[in-house]
C-alpha cells in the first residue's frame, strides 16, 4: 500500500485529505508543522510527502530543503500543497526542491493524478 | 489603478458576496441534515463546512473591493474554500454509505455546494495579482 505522509497544520484540511486518500486506498501519514513531518519522514520512510507551505515551527520550504539535503531521505518526492497559488509561489517551492507543486481547494482528481505520476516517475528513477 | 480596474475588482468583490450568501444558503440544505448522518467522520464534515463557511463570510462579507488584491485575504479564501468544497465531496462520495441519499436534498445542495465553491475560485482568480 502506497504511504503518504500529509504535513499540514490546519486541522480541517488535513482530517479532510486525510480521510480522501484513505478512501483511495492510501495508508496515510500525517505531521502537524515543518519539523515533525521532516522527523516523520525519516521515521516512516513514506512513499510520497504532501508539504503544505506555511507550517508552524519550520516552514514547507525550510523542512523539503532539510528532506532534500539529508540522503536518507531525499529520493522521497515532495509535492507542495499550497493555497499561495502564483506563479512565483510555485518556482520558490521547486526551487526549495518540491517535486510538483498543487494549490489549494484541491482538485481531488488532478491531485490523483499528479501523486500517481511522480510516484511513477521516482520508481523509474530508482529502478533504472 | 485605472477607473475600468476598480469597477472590475468592485463586480468582482460583489459577486463574491453573492456566491458566499448563495453557498451559505446551500449549506443550510446540508447542515439540516446532520442528524440522518450515520458515519461519525462525515458528520465531522458538517462542522467543519459549518465554520469555514462562517469564516469565509466574514473574509467576502465585510471589507473593501481592495482586499481582494491582498495575498493573505486570498489564500484565506482558498484556504476556506478547500474545507468547503473538501466536505461537500467528500459527504457525496459517502453517500449511501454515510446514510444520507445520494438522490436526496442534503446531496443536491452538497453538489450546489461544489458549483457555488468553484465559482468563487473564478471569480477570484479573475482579479490578477501578480502573475497568479
Amino acid at each position: 500500500m502506497t504511504r503518504i505522509l500529509i504535513v499540514e497544520d490546519n486541522d480541517l484540511n488535513r482530517d479532510m485529505l486525510s480521510r480522501r486518500l484513505t478512501r483511495r486506498g492510501f495508508q496515510v501519514i500525517v505531521a502537524v508543522d515543518g519539523a515533525a513531518g521532516v522527523e516523520t519522514a525519516i521515521r516512516e520512510r513514506p512513499d510520497l510527502v504532501l508539504m503544505d507551505m506555511s507550517l508552524p515551527v519550520m516552514d514547507g520550504w525550510q523542512a523539503t530543503r532539510t528532506i532534500k539535503a539529508d540522503p536518507t531521505i531525499s529520493a522521497i518526492p515532495v509535492m507542495a500543497l499550497t493555497a499561495h497559488a502564483m506563479t512565483e509561489d510555485r518556482e520558490r517551492a521547486m526551487a526549495a526542491g518540491c517535486d510538483e507543486f498543487e494549490t489549494k481547494p484541491v482538485d481531488i482528481d488532478r491531485l490523483l493524478s499528479k501523486i500517481e505520476t511522480l510516484l511513477n516517475r521516482f520508481r523509474l528513477a530508482a529502478g533504472s | 489603478m485605472s477607473g475600468a480596474g476598480q469597477i472590475s475588482l468592485e463586480a468582482s468583490h460583489r459577486e463574491l458576496r453573492r456566491l458566499t450568501g448563495s453557498i451559505d444558503t446551500h449549506s443550510a440544505g446540508v447542515i439540516a441534515a446532520k442528524d440522518g448522518i450515520t458515519d461519525e467522520d462525515d458528520l465531522k464534515m458538517v462542522g467543519y463546512i459549518s465554520v469555514s463557511i462562517a469564516s469565509l463570510r466574514d473574509l467576502t462579507g465585510t471589507g473593501a473591493p481592495a482586499d481582494l488584491l491582498s495575498r493573505p485575504h486570498r489564500h484565506a479564501i482558498r484556504n476556506c474554500l478547500n474545507a468547503i468544497k473538501g466536505g461537500a465531496q467528500l459527504l457525496i462520495e459517502g453517500a449511501p454509505d454515510n446514510g444520507l441519499d445520494p438522490e436526496g436534498s442534503a446531496i443536491v445542495s452538497a453538489e450546489a455546494m461544489v458549483a457555488d465553491s468553484d465559482a468563487i475560485l473564478a471569480c477570484l482568480d479573475a482579479v490578477k495579482i501578480g502573475s497568479e
